[in-house]
């Protein structure tokens, strides 16, 4: 049997590692457009905030796919697939054939169009290639524009702080994080980062960049105006599906795969970032690793695990703040019990969100410590409505209570 | 001993286990894994890890 991989990201090299378990004989070959093995992505904040080397950013050593008896490809793009002929084409023109095969190409960063974005000096995050790029300019200038206030956004801006620029964030959005943070947690959020030396600017849409002499200049619909001497954009990702739009599989926003993680075509799955399930692409980590292991499973045995969907949760982590989003963070409602503990000053803010007995969501901003017992709390559906009002009381015993 | 579960990815570190692929014995408790130790499915660092 022979198994091929296409995408060297988490999601693809979980898979990989769950076949090997499953099928000790089995070849695996994993295809990666990547010059680098395997990284932790968030690492690569790390690595631009001046506090770790590229190579640390690397989960595990090259030959550690050799151990493990996967074929590692680096610098292989797939460009297409033969449904029928179970083929592969490689931008290099090679072909490649499989038995079974997982798409796991990932997805990239999305730039809007904006007049100036193709300028020098202005990035996006994504890739460990884009954060040397961006920590080689971030040493030539003194300040930076980062455009998306959003996750990834905040904890960039928080790297090119730590590597000593003045940063400006700009969000389209009246909030931070509007995703996952109501108002009153993106206040304090807010409030935490102005202490760190983040400037925010919010309802505010990014016209142009434009350059000068030795400095770009960013241009709101409002008129403001920011100087910087780079510009970073922030504004999301989109799926890789350009080599999957015309063989024939469905394709939405990602390629669609139903409970097994399988796409149309019998022995051809797909996981991660490129994949979509029930209408939604996860673009996050955990979904990644609980797709990986789902689909590397079933391809060794056919049907023999079912997805339900990951519960959704973020994570931000800006020096002695810990931010934790799960479930639908945000849900209101007049079905909805809201309770809240607000302390600006210690930057503290917790919000549950309860509806029909069960906790549906929940943030979590300063105090990491409730977290693994809530996530819990929504994932298993626990009833809750006896403890509404002592869920956020400190003292209360929220561990008992999820591993009831 | 506790176990410890990965806040990126969901993975939980079983003392009981350990986790034989990086070298790490059964009976291994959390605060004994060497700092570089790593969440062997996501490669998420040991401080991304919370107690169950």
């Amino acid at each position: 049997m022979r198994y091929v991989i296409a995408g060297g990201g988490v999601a693809g090299v979980t898979a990989a590692k769950e076949i090997r378990k499953q099928d000790p004989e089995g070849e695996v070959e994993l295809f990666s457009s990547e010059p680098y093995p395997y990284y932790y992505r968030p690492k690569l904040w790390e690595f631009i905030a001046g506090k770790s080397a590229p190579e640390e950013t690397y989960y595990r050593p090259e030959n550690w796919y050799a151990d493990q008896g996967i074929q590692l490809h680096l610098n292989s793009t797939v460009v297409g697939l033969d449904v029928e002929g179970k083929t592969l084409s490689l931008k290099d023109g090679q072909e490649v054939l499989f038995d079974k095969l997982v798409i796991a190409s990932g997805a990239r960063s999305f730039v809007p169009p904006v007049e100036g974005a193709d300028m020098e000096g202005v990035f996006a995050l994504r890739t460990l290639d884009d954060a040397k790029s961006i920590a080689a300019c971030a040493d030539t200038v003194k300040s930076a524009v980062l455009i998306g206030g959003g996750l990834l956004g905040l904890e960039t801006a928080k790297a090119l702080v730590d590597r000593g620029l003045k940063v400006s964030v700009v969000e389209f959005m009246s909030r931070l994080l509007p995703r996952q943070l109501d108002e009153a947690g993106a206040d304090v959020l807010q409030a935490y980062l102005e202490k760190q030396g983040l400037e925010i600017y919010l309802d505010a849409k990014t016209e142009r960049i434009t350059a000068g002499s030795d400095s770009l200049t960013v241009l709101l619909a409002d008129g403001r105006k920011i100087e910087a001497g780079m510009v970073v954009f922030s504004t999301g990702i989109r799926s890789n599906i350009e080599p999957w739009k015309s063989c024939g599989l469905p394709v939405g926003r990602g390629v669609q795969v139903d409970e097994y993680l399988m796409t149309a075509s019998e022995g051809i799955y797909a996981v991660g970032d490129a994949a979509e399930f029930k209408g939604f692409v996860y673009g996050i980590i955990p979904a990644a690793t609980e797709q990986g292991k789902i689909a590397g499973a079933n391809m060794v045995k056919p049907k023999s695990k079912i997805y339900k969907g990951t519960v959704p949760s973020t994570r931000l982590k800006i020096v002695g703040m810990e931010f934790n989003a799960y479930g639908d963070a945000t849900l209101d409602g007049d079905d909805v019990l809201v309770r809240r503990v607000v302390e600006k000053e210690a930057g503290r803010y917790e919000r549950l969100a309860i509806q029909d007995g069960c906790i549906r969501g929940a943030i979590l901003l300063g105090d990491p410590k409730k977290a693994v017992a809530i996530k819990r709390l929504i994932a298993v559906e626990t009833d809750v409505s006896a403890h509404v009002d002592q869920l956020l009381e400190d003292g209360f015993d929220l561990k008992s209570l999820a591993s009831a | 001993m506790s176990k410890w579960e990965c806040v990126d990815c969901g993975y939980v570190y079983d003392p009981a286990v350990g986790d034989e692929e990086n070298g790490i014995a059964p009976g291994t408790a959390f605060a004994d894994l060497p700092d570089d130790w790593v969440c062997p499915d996501c490669g998420s660092p040991k401080d991304s890890f919370e107690e169950l």
